[in-house]
């Protein structure tokens, strides 16, 4: 577990530099964890390059960690209030957080994102479920697809 | 290291298709993550959202115990009405068309599976994977008072299956099948309507068919392959002697009706719509939230006849209770 007042540097896909807090990415990301225990991070020339994520997605990732860092003793009901704030996002900001998560193996926000997703998902029909998610080219042939219809009308 | 080194490196990991926000191009470990999260109505329609969903996770097992009714053979073409039990504002009716059941009879239903029989061919059918495993042809052909059971998911090694009727009215038959055989054997058992009334359930429990009736009427099959044998039981109230055998599992019967399902199902409809309904029952785990159903339970098979001057009119359908599970076969195996 590192100091809390060292920083470490995250570089995004667009080059920007983000300094944060170590302890804040190391109790939330596996790799950046095992990144620092393991010794290849460099404090005084290291930034951690993350290509994969964009320079807003990586400050909501790191607003998340940041938030439960310093909040992980508020009560419960307060927690998730945040949480469904923070993921206010349309279906391409959940998309680039979910990629971001599981890249960073952030494991609570990927739980919080699978718990969204499902929810969208509930009760919903699939035409419904292509329309939240953006999904124009969904690759079943014509046939296919009216082949799916005739056999589940009502999830249509 | 130099900080373009550094990037390369990272670069070479990532996902190709990493830029594009294309839902349906999530990494197959992902997909499944998501899917484990969803109740498995939920999971149906997620897998049919785009083709690249459509493999499923071969894993995949609704969370939380369920319980469906299926409606089928209602003569309006393949058409069967699937209904998951739940709160009354969860509820819902689907349609959804199974070609697999048109003129077929539901003999058990047990670890989401249903085992049909269509004439003399016999087939195991998971209505919500689709899957079907077919068995060798049955060695009965008119169907009365059978009811079935099997002792073990039909993809497993040891899978046994056995059909019961009352041959007469002193004496039981059996057919049973083994997992890889063709033939079928028969074994029966002396017994009168006393002992053993009509058959409305079978289970597999404790390494031995059992046969229940709706009168506390029990008897017992040793299916094992050295030391076949029956036995016969009376069904009492727990508590009452220190000899007395206990049951795995509570006996449930008029669960159609103590389950109001007529009404959750939507009939009902005035003297224009009659049905006789012919109800599988069905071997579950217990359901929490559903208090009659909360143990291990044996639904009873029954019945439904309206009365004597609707009879005449009456449709003729056929329904089973299931407990779900999204079961796939490996391609290729057989029986």
């Amino acid at each position: 577990m590192g100091s809390p007042l060292k920083k470490i540097m995250l570089c995004s896909s667009e080059k920007e530099i983000f300094s944060v807090e170590e302890q804040v990415m190391v109790q939330h990301s596996v790799i950046i964890n095992n990144m620092i225990e393991d010794g290849s991070y460099n404090y005084e020339e290291s930034k951690i390059p993350l290509d994969c994520v964009d320079s807003k997605t990586l400050k909501k990732v790191i607003d998340y960690c940041t938030y439960h860092t310093h909040h992980h003793n508020d009560n419960q009901e307060d927690l998730e209030a945040w949480d469904a704030q923070f993921l206010n996002v349309d279906s391409n900001g959940l998309y680039d957080l979910l990629m971001a998560a599981n890249y960073l193996e952030i494991r609570n926000l990927l739980d919080l994102i699978y718990r969204t997703i499902k929810n969208m998902i509930k009760g919903k029909k699939i035409d419904e479920i292509r329309r939240i998610l953006n999904i124009k080219d969904h690759g079943f042939t014509p046939e296919e697809e009216e082949q799916n219809r005739k056999e589940y009308p009502h999830f249509y | 290291m130099s900080e373009s080194e550094e990037c390369k490196e990272m670069k070479r990991s990532k996902s190709d298709e990493w830029e594009v926000a294309e839902w349906c191009n999530l990494p197959g470990d992902l997909l499944s993550r998501i899917a484990s999260y969803l109740e498995l109505i939920d999971f149906l329609s997620f897998r049919s959202v785009c083709k690249e969903w459509l493999i499923p996770p071969s894993e995949y097992n609704p969370s939380g115990r369920e319980l469906w009714f299926l409606l089928y053979g209602n003569g309006e073409g393949s058409h069967c009405s699937f209904l998951k039990l739940g709160s009354p504002n969860s509820e819902r009716l689907y349609t959804v068309n199974f070609p697999e059941l048109d003129g077929a009879t539901c003999l058990a239903s047990y670890l989401g599976w249903l085992l049909l029989v269509r004439e003399r061919a016999m087939f195991f059918f998971c209505p919500f994977s689709r899957a079907k495993i077919d068995l060798p042809d049955c060695p009965f052909t008119d169907l009365s008072e059978h009811v079935a059971a099997f002792s073990a998911d039909p993809t497993c090694q040891d899978c046994v299956v056995v059909v019961v009727s009352r041959k007469s009215e002193v004496e039981m038959e059996l057919h049973l099948l083994r997992r890889g055989n063709k033939e079928w054997h028969k074994h029966c058992h002396r017994c009168g309507r006393s002992t053993l009334n009509t058959v409305s359930g079978a289970a597999f429990s404790e390494e031995k068919f059992q046969f229940l009736d709706a009168d506390d009427g029990l008897v017992t099959f040793n299916a094992d392959k050295s030391s076949k044998s029956w036995a016969n039981y009376r069904i009492v109230n727990h508590g009452s002697s220190k000899d007395v055998e206990a049951l795995e599992y509570h006996v449930r019967k008029n669960m159609f009706g103590v389950l109001k399902m007529g009404q959750r199902l939507g009939f009902g409809g005035g003297e224009d719509d009659v049905v006789s309904i012919s109800i599988c029952g069905t071997m579950i785990l217990g359901i929490p939230w559903l208090h009659i159903l909360r143990n291990d339970s044996v639904i009873l098979s029954e019945t439904i006849v309206p009365d004597q001057q609707h009879v005449a009119l009456a449709r003729q359908i056929k329904g089973v209770w299931i407990q779900p599970r999204y079961v796939q076969v490996p391609p290729g195996l057989t029986w």
